[in-house]
């Protein structure tokens, strides 16, 4: 076990550095679970807004407009003055800005023309108020259509407003309909532990991958099997640590929320299943690399990049069906399909079992892909310099 | 002066591989991010989310406006929505458990709909039976009060429109993903933080062979600090321009009309990594692997609480403890670029740059002071 035992003294060494990254990447998940939390990453309810309208026009269509919207948001008044509203946009004090312009009646309603509206880039809340101006304003031109005068069918409009369709929901989630704050925790942990372990390893790697190393291990009577399994075996336990930590550090901020889930098993099997993936991927990362410098270009283009397309920031919902096609030859998008099946659903028929267990088989399989490319590499490598 | 900067610009640009991995990085990136949200409508948005399944169960079909909503879901039915009018309730209750499909409309006096969560599924279409609702209230008054304008108002009604355009303060139109390319490129200029911290391994003599050796020349500090930096600059500096270039031009994502300003900010973007990563490497004595790995807390973590990852991010920091977007380098690059891109304001631009500017000085004197005087044991 003299590799295995090499590789722990190495780590040891590099010790201080491991911690690091678990502080660097348990701290960005621990901050966006607290700053951010489930409800706020993405919302799908409309929520109440600080809006401003600006009214260059004054008109009844206008006045309308504004009445409505302040149905559903808080108008907040500020002088039509642009480094004002410059001020207020940029202190967050008001969200979204709709200009209505001189003549408007006639520019919308006739004219086809827009309303230009500025928004606060981030969170999804403004795409509501587009919606409510779409609804207003094309309903002002079917009742104007209809024979309504303007300031009627505006006010019509606004007495129509009130009324909310009649959805039932049945919580399928078992948490009010609602995805849970620990499933938005394992939503984005193939973040962190690809994170942790490319970095952490790939310089316990880089030590090992030393020409002369690597020459002094090459001529020693071990083979080259059993010298990988030593490799693997050391892999596994550092894999097997991060993820206790991982699970830990859910366990946590979540107490008694996670460990009273009934699917809290399916949510370890899953992350541990992405575990073994993270390791075949820094096997791999950590293959082709040479020098120090490298890691951490490689490491975040591959990280931050698959968490972009397979959901792990923006949830998969959100994303279009073209990104969805190309994740499908990803590993993690298999981990975030699995999390959704169980975060969406308080109990698992047979057919999503079955969906559940092929998600895991296929993320294995992505393992074992990684890692044979890994080891095809190394040896063609080993008998290129030899 | 001339020769140690022709000399260290060589020396830097034959490292092959890093100089690839410091440009490939930040322009694989932005276009990941272009395919997984960039260009709006293409990639996210109505036209290709996937098709959202209803089950239809006709609970009461005598009443007029259930026959109205019963046409309306027929005609509604298309590319977006795929609607299932063959189940029992018992049957489509388990579809919908299943998640086999989205939700359940029950058609009857007062239309109603059946969800299991929250979610954009069920938002969409929550969404179709309230507009149905509002369009059919709408139809209904006409209907009463004047029946003869019927015919143009459901022309109108068959044609709706969008009405409204996202647009800067200043006028022009916006994308609505821009501000996940500013929070790139901003830390794209912070990752000259790694250059910076690689650069300073070679003016320390303990570090490495060629420290030793530039720490033995007569040459003032100072000179051998401004020669890296400037070089450094240089080099992060146009490897920020081509990553511009790549996202307005290949990926066709505007970055606003005022180039010189944009310059402008792409530079002291520059400077500020470069000087972070020359500061940061000369005042502390770690191992490369070590200070690599604070480098990456130092650019990413940043990066992190500008938006990079989750774009909401800095708006619940500036409501919460506004400083930290003050102070932060990636935080004030990404406001440097909203000013530039969406708010059109010159004046807090011009602030944001000052602070930029104060940071990289501050960084630039830590750098120099780390390395000046410095004296090494005779062993």
């Amino acid at each position: 076990m003299i590799v295995f035992k090499g590789f722990l003294t190495i780590t040891k060494r590099n010790l201080h550095m491991v911690f690091l990254y678990i502080v660097i990447f348990l701290t960005i998940s621990i901050a966006t679970q607290k700053l951010l939390g489930p409800q706020n990453s993405v919302s799908f309810k409309p929520e109440s807004l600080n809006i401003t309208v600006i009214d260059r026009d004054g008109g009844e269509l206008a006045k309308g407009l504004a009445s409505y919207l302040a149905s559903y948001h808080t108008i907040k008044d500020i002088p039509d003055d642009k480094s004002i509203l410059q001020d207020r946009l940029f202190y967050r004090e008001v969200y979204y800005i709709a200009t209505i312009p001189e003549n408007f009646e006639e520019k919308c309603l006739k004219n086809k023309e827009t309303l230009p509206v500025t928004k606060i880039p981030g969170g999804s809340s403004g795409f509501y108020v587009d919606q409510q101006i779409d609804t207003f304003l094309n309903g002002v031109r079917i009742l104007n259509a209809g024979g309504f005068s303007v300031k009627d069918a505006a006010a019509q409009i606004i007495k129509n407003a009130g009324e909310i369709p009649d959805v039932t929901l049945i919580d399928k989630t078992g948490h009010g309909g609602d995805i849970p704050g620990h499933a938005f925790m394992y939503q984005y942990m193939p973040y962190i532990i690809i994170s942790i372990l490319c970095y952490t390893l790939s310089y316990i790697m880089l030590e090992f991958n030393r020409p002369d190393v690597k020459k002094r291990m090459q001529c020693s009577a071990l083979s080259a099997r059993t010298l990988n399994l030593q490799l693997f075996l050391g892999y596994a336990v550092i894999g097997l640590v991060i993820w206790f930590i991982c699970a830990l550090m859910a366990a946590i901020v979540y107490g008694k929320e996670l460990l009273t889930d009934p699917h809290l098993p399916y949510y370890l099997i899953n992350s541990f299943v992405l575990t073994i993936v993270a390791l075949a991927i820094s096997f791999f990362v950590s293959s082709f690399l040479k020098s120090d410098e490298l890691v951490s270009a490689v490491v975040n283009v591959l990280t931050l990049g698959m968490s972009f397309l397979c959901g792990v920031f923006v949830s998969l919902e959100i994303l279009g069906k073209g990104v969805r096609t190309v994740a499908h030859f990803l590993p993690v998008y298999w981990y975030e399909v699995n999390n959704n099946l169980i975060a969406g659903n308080r109990t698992l028929s047979s057919s999503q079992m079955t969906e559940l267990c092929q998600g895991l088989i296929i993320q294995l399989l992505f393992a074992a892909a990684l890692l044979g490319t890994a080891l095809v590499f190394r040896r063609n490598q080993a008998q290129s310099e030899g | 002066m001339f020769f140690l900067f022709k000399y260290r610009f060589l020396q830097t640009i034959r490292e092959v591989s890093v100089m690839f991995w410091a440009l490939a990085f930040p322009v694989i990136l932005g276009t990941l991010f272009y395919f997984s949200f960039g260009s709006g409508i293409e990639s996210t948005g109505e036209e290709t989310w996937d098709t959202v399944k209803a089950a239809v169960i006709e609970e009461d079909d005598s009443s007029e406006n259930a026959e109205a909503f019963h046409t309306f879901l027929k005609e509604a039915s298309g590319k977006l929505l795929k609607l299932r009018w063959d189940a029992t309730e018992a049957e489509a209750l388990e579809m919908l458990d299943d998640g086999k499909i989205t939700g359940i409309y029950y058609v009857k006096d007062t239309p109603s709909l059946t969800v299991g969560k929250n979610g954009l599924g069920e938002s969409i279409l929550t969404g179709i039976l309230d507009s149905y609702n509002q369009n059919f209230a709408l139809i209904q008054e006409i209907a009463s009060t004047h029946p003869e304008q019927l015919p143009q108002a459901f022309e109108a009604l068959n044609d709706y429109r969008q009405t409204t355009r996202e647009e800067t303060l200043g006028g022009q139109t916006l994308d609505p993903n821009v501000q996940y390319f500013f929070a790139l490129i901003a830390y794209a200029c912070l990752s000259g933080a790694f250059l910076g911290v690689r650069a300073s391994f070679d003016t320390q003599a303990d570090l490495s062979p060629l420290g030793a050796r530039r720490s033995v020349t007569p040459t003032h500090k100072l000179k051998l600090v401004i020669t890296d930096m400037t070089v450094l600059v240089l080099i992060h500096f146009i490897n920020i321009l081509i990553l511009n270039v790549y996202i307005s031009q290949v990926l066709g994502i505007s970055l606003g009309d005022d180039l010189p300003s944009l310059i402008l900010v792409d530079f002291m973007g520059s400077v500020i990594g470069v000087c972070m990563g020359l500061a940061f490497g000369s005042i502390s004595k770690m191992s490369l692997s070590m200070k690599m790995g604070l480098s990456v807390a130092l650019t990413l973590v940043p990066g992190f609480l500008a938006g990079l990852m989750f774009g909401n991010m800095k708006n619940l920091i500036e409501l919460h403890c506004p400083v930290i977007n003050r102070l932060n380098p990636a935080a004030v690059l990404s406001d440097a670029f909203y000013c530039l891109g969406i708010y059109n304001d010159m004046e807090r631009f011009t602030r944001c740059l000052l602070i930029l500017g104060a940071m990289s000085i501050l960084l630039f004197i830590t750098a120099f002071l780390g390395v000046r005087r410095e004296s090494y044991d005779s062993i």
